[in-house]
């Protein structure tokens, strides 16, 4: 059966074509859209009357003298290389001030002040304009440049580089448009049919392109900016479908809530039950089952601190001390004995690894019983119980080891409403409250060091709010909080995400304000910090009073789910300890504030002190950010620490990066360059064929025109004989003084002439120039 | 591969955009998908204006030599084609399988020409067909097909290699050359038209001995042939043969014929055709006639007959390479000595054909 082999190659085909002037435009696109970029970030500023005429000049004259004169082009890129060294040594220490601005805003969660950036802007030009000329180019690294582009386009939110429509509109012009040019020029040789103004062709193609994009962005620009709250939401809802199933696939969404690492990202409840909630009177108010009290905080995380922990360091006689106990004794001076009720919890996933405890309770099971004593040997916490000791494990695990998994556990609970007004001191006896007393007050110095610290210099902005607020009283302490909050956020359980480095308390409450229970319990648990206020992030579960169902006159419940994980504040109040404090807006106020603190109060508070509006903030925000950018100046000016600082660091991450990236060039230009060999011509086969002997060394007075040359290969090789020596010479031939298109069969003896003289010569390298031959060469 | 990945970034763009509350990327990312609608629509509106032809409906070659086709483009629609593909179906004519090649090509507006070429490989009529054009976007990630009806015809004749043939007299009679006569056969001296110098492929038997001595030089005598004198060559086919066999039976059959001419004024040939059911007798005078009639047997069904012709004959060549001169058979060739490969003009000039 035949073979037919076609042939496209035309004497035609191998005429240089001129790149069309729309190269031109597209080539200033990209360089503009990384330019403006460049210039998104408001700390970043340049002259554009300077630097994007420069870019246009540029890229015009990279676009003419390559199409003219290739002399000119390379007289050109040899000129702007030499000027990309020698200026930034003349201009050190332009280039460096500049620099190290740009790495300081790109690494600093603070904005720095803007700096007028036009030197290092224009040297950007430069390597710009080369670079994407010569990668798209002669370097035909579309899909690196696409990638790299797409890449600049959507991390840039990610690190809060708000890019504007403009940016966007020029990377993909000259992403689509050099995609196009590259699909029509970047067809195999083998089956690509010959026809004229191939370039132009292309050109045309990506400039129609181009122009169904621009259609697109208009017609798309005014329905977005019309529904761009439905649009956010859509993809909030493909999110949140796509999590839930993944979390109801994989048992996630089983797992129980308590966790002090604040979600930077939305919140999607699954509705999955997690606890059954039994009580024997119908509450009134929210129960707050607390199961994570936060302690110390540090990049949207809160580390875990347990009440049941002893706490001997700070008890003057060394004697154990559990914070719990103290809790428990505080609750036995104000419970209502009339109103107390019971709280059964149940567990459905049967992990009892985490308890939850309501506020204002006690242990069903006695006190002293409960409490048990502290084994040093075995840092474990035991209880008496009946006859039997009872293991109750170390700090939070205290609870889990005695409980049936059937039954749940209990609490006797009073509502905060029915806790009487003082403490019932005659409850105790004076033994017990002596010791009583001065343990809340040993707790009491301890709370108000422990739990009012917070990272100051990660959170200017909000330190400077409540600078600018100085308030004492507590009420007017959690008045302002509410106001400042209620006024400057939302809520929402789809906020979006935190850009990478962001602190999420200042960007939620000054930047994106919006948020949910644990971005509102996060900010308000700082500003009771900063105000000295003991305070503690907690997380749990919030019941609402009117989910209970009556089961009989003395037994309701009610099943709670995911959606009822809930974050709050407790601040530490001298006669009832921790009390939770709500300040989600979203509740529906039935239980919100701590004892003594009611709506009514909070405002006539907000009245007293006019919090009607949200300039406060605003202007706290813009102080500390001057503030921050007048210190970063200062810093700048003086950089002679700072430089050595961050040379180091520099030098580094521009060497990894020189390392990560270099080899992957090399891999994809060696995959290119043999890929291309495979197809290669009988002509350019035989150059590589002596170049291969020439470097290593093999025939070295040989210039391949000799008459013995097909004997001496043979002899030299021994993989080739004679006569295919011969044969290949003859296709060589042809292919260079003949008047017929090349033969395929001819061309792929030469082809494997070549190979096999390329892997003898291989062989014969010693391990360094094998390097060299293999991925510099590229020729096996 | 490419739109998948263009459709996760311009998802992945969409999903940033509402993480982060950017419009400028919420635009982008909506455009993208727009784009993307717009590129599965691109191709069928491309394919309409689109269309290609054959700019020549026949074209000959000598076997081994190259084949060229050219195609024509047209483009009648508004926006330029960055990039199409031609479905090509080639077959010699008599085989059933086709091979199907395909070409890619970009189309400004208007028409544009372009070509492409094969190395002969075996003699006959290739049928070339142009099936199937498929049109891409301008990202070559959608495309769109329509059917299209091109086709050509390309005649492989053999190289132009005569037999050398020599006919005694006594050979001749009631055997297929009328008045053929023993002086016809270049003995009389006074029939010689002129002398010439030796050419490849020239008859040894025709060489001028007494000049060529004379000059150290070759010398041939051309003779002046009767207008009445004919040969007869019967084509007989033993069955289904391949394209190979196929393409040296047609080798051998046009050096019989082109010797023969050169001692004849007339071959007349005869085959059975299949197709038409009957024997077809045709002539030729010279070389190009002898080309026409090897187009006509390339077209025709070459089969097997039932019954003998009505056809006076010299020379028999059957498809399995066995020539028969006057019923005896002179010689057998094989298909892999008549291959260009095997060089079979050489082989044949070293042959002498005497009946």
């Amino acid at each position: 059966m035949a073979k037919f082999r076609l042939n496209v190659n035309t004497a035609q085909a191998k005429e240089r074509e001129p790149l069309p002037f729309v190269t031109f435009v597209f080539l200033l696109a990209g360089v503009l859209g990384m330019l403006l970029l460049f210039r998104s970030p408001a700390e970043n500023d340049y002259s554009a009357a300077v630097v994007l005429p420069f870019a246009v000049i540029l890229c015009w004259a990279i676009w003419f003298t390559y199409n003219r004169s290739k002399t000119a082009f390379w007289c050109l890129t040899a000129a702007s290389a030499a000027a990309c060294i020698l200026v930034p040594l003349i201009m050190g220490d332009v280039f460096s001030a500049q620099l190290l601005h740009v790495i300081f805003s790109l690494t600093s969660d603070n904005s720095p002040q803007p700096m007028e950036l036009t030197e290092l802007a224009l040297f950007l030009t430069v390597i710009l304009s080369f670079g994407l000329f010569v990668m798209e180019g002669p370097g035909r690294s579309h899909a690196l440049l696409y990638l790299f582009t797409t890449a600049l386009l959507l991390f840039a939110p990610i690190i809060d580089i708000k890019a504007n429509i403009e940016t966007a509109f020029l990377l993909v012009i000259f992403q689509l448009s050099f995609w196009t040019i590259m699909s029509v020029t970047r067809e195999n040789k083998k089956t690509m049919l010959f026809t004229k103004h191939r370039l132009k062709l292309a050109g045309s193609s990506a400039v129609a392109l181009c122009l169904a994009l621009t259609i697109a962005f208009l017609a798309v620009f005014p329905f977005v900016a019309a529904n761009s709250t439905e649009l956010f939401d859509s993809v909030y809802t493909v999110e949140g479908f796509i999590y839930r199933t993944v979390d109801n696939m994989t048992g996630r969404s089983e797992k129980l809530v308590a966790g002090g690492q604040i979600n930077n990202g939305n919140n999607y409840p699954t509705g999955t039950p997690h606890l059954e909630v039994t009580v024997d009177r119908l509450p009134t108010e929210s129960i707050y089952l607390r199961g994570f009290s936060g302690g110390d905080y540090k990049n949207g995380n809160w580390t875990n601190v347990s009440d049941f922990v002893p706490m001997s360091v700070y008890y003057h006689d060394e004697e154990i001390f559990y914070p719990a106990d103290l809790e428990l004794m505080l609750y036995e001076l104000n419970r209502s004995e009339e109103k107390e009720y019971t709280v059964n919890i149940r567990h459905l996933n049967g992990d009892y690894s985490i308890t939850y405890r309501p506020y204002f309770s006690s242990d069903l099971l006695s006190y002293d019983n409960v409490a048990g004593y502290y084994d040093d040997e075995a840092a474990s916490i035991y209880s008496l119980q009946g006859d039997y000791e009872v293991y109750h494990g170390y700090a939070e695990d205290f609870a889990a080891k005695d409980v049936d998994v059937d039954t749940g556990y209990s609490y006797n609970c009073t509502e905060q409403k029915d806790l009487l007004s003082y403490n019932k001191y005659d409850r105790v006896d004076i033994t017990e409250l002596s010791q009583l007393l001065e343990r809340r007050r040993d707790y009491i110095d301890y709370a108000k060091n422990r739990f009012t610290a917070y990272p100051k210099e990660d959170l200017p902005r909000l330190s400077a709010l409540v600078a600018e607020n100085p308030l004492t009283e507590l009420d007017d302490i959690t008045a302002f909080i509410l106001y400042t909050l209620n006024s400057n956020a939302e809520y929402s359980l789809t906020p979006g995400w935190t850009p990478w480095g962001k602190e999420i308390a200042e960007y939620f409450l000054f930047e994106r304000k919006a948020g949910y229970c644990q971005h509102f319990a996060l900010v308000a648990t700082l500003m009771y910090r900063m105000y000295g206020v003991p305070a503690r992030y907690v997380t749990g579960y919030r019941v609402d009073p009117n989910d209970f169902y009556s089961v009989s006159d003395n037994e309701f419940k009610t099943t709670v789910t995911d959606a009822s994980a809930h974050a709050w504040v407790e601040i530490y109040l001298k006669q009832y300890g921790w009390v939770p404090v709500e300040v989600t807006p979203s509740s529906d106020g039935t239980a919100s504030f701590y004892p003594g603190f009611n709506g009514i109060r909070l405002n006539t508070l907000w009245l007293q002190h006019g919090w009607t509006g949200a300039d406060s903030v605003h202007s706290a925000a813009e102080n500390v950010q001057l503030s921050e950018q007048s210190d970063l100046s200062d810093m700048l000016n003086g950089m002679n620490i700072d430089l050595d600082a961050i040379a180091v660091p520099l030098a580094i991450i521009l060497a990894a990066a020189f390392l990560l990236i270099a080899p992957l060039f090399i891999l994809l230009r060696r995959k290119r360059k043999l890929k291309a060999q495979m197809t290669e011509g009988s002509r350019s086969a035989f150059y590589r064929l002596t170049q291969a002997l020439e470097f290593c060394g093999e025939m070295q007075d040989s210039d391949g025109n000799e008459p013995d040359f097909a004997s001496r290969l043979a002899a030299a090789v021994p993989d080739i004989t004679e006569s295919e020596a011969a044969e290949m010479l003859s296709a060589v031939s042809k292919a260079a003084y003949g008047n017929s298109p090349a033969d395929p069969d001819e061309e792929k003896t030469v082809r494997t002439v070549a190979d096999r003289v390329c892997s003898h010569a291989y062989q014969r390298l010693n391990p360094f120039k094998k390097l060299f031959f293999k991925y510099i060469k590229a020729y096996v | 591969m490419s739109k998948i990945v263009l459709l996760l970034l311009a998802a992945l763009t969409y999903y940033l955009a509402g993480m982060y509350l950017s419009l400028p990327l919420m635009i982008l990312g909506t455009a993208e998908l727009l784009l993307l609608i717009f590129l599965v629509i691109l191709p069928r509106y491309l394919k309409r204006g689109l269309s290609v032809s054959f700019l020549k409906k026949s074209e000959t070659a000598e076997l081994g030599g190259e084949m060229r086709c050219q195609l024509v483009i047209h483009n009648t629609g508004k926006l330029p084609v960055s990039r199409a593909r031609l479905r090509l179906k080639l077959k010699y004519a008599g085989e059933k399988k086709e091979v199907t090649r395909r070409l890619y090509f970009g189309a400004a507006k208007g028409d544009s020409e372009t070509e492409f070429s094969f190395r002969t490989e075996y003699c006959g009529l290739i049928q070339i067909k142009a099936d199937k054009l498929r049109v891409y976007d301008y990202m070559s990630l959608y495309s769109s097909s329509k059917p299209l009806d091109a086709y050509m015809e390309a005649a492989v004749f053999p190289v132009s290699s005569p037999l050398d043939i020599d006919l005694p007299a006594e050979a001749f009679d009631n055997t297929g050359v009328s008045e053929l006569t023993a002086d016809k056969t270049g003995e009389n001296n006074d029939e010689i038209r002129q002398i010439r110098e030796y050419r490849t492929g020239d008859s040894k038997r025709h060489i001028h001995w007494n000049l060529s001595a004379k000059t150290d030089k070759l010398w041939i005598k051309e003779y002046q042939k009767d207008a009445d004198l004919t040969a007869g060559i019967l084509l007989s086919c033993g069955g289904e043969i391949k394209t190979q066999q196929q393409s040296a039976f047609y080798s051998l059959f046009f050096s019989l014929a082109l010797g023969l001419l050169q001692s004849a004024a007339l071959v007349k040939v005869c085959w059975y055709d299949g197709g038409k059911g009957g024997y077809i007798i045709d002539e030729a005078a010279n070389a190009e006639q002898l080309r026409e009639l090897l187009v006509r047997l390339y077209r025709s069904n070459l089969s097997k007959a039932d019954n003998a012709p009505a056809f006076e004959y010299l020379f028999r060549l059957t498809t399995d390479l066995e020539l028969y001169g006057k019923e005896k058979l002179i010689r057998p060739f094989t298909a892999e000595d008549m291959t260009v490969e095997n060089q079979y003009p050489d082989l044949l000039r070293r042959i002498t054909i005497t009946l």
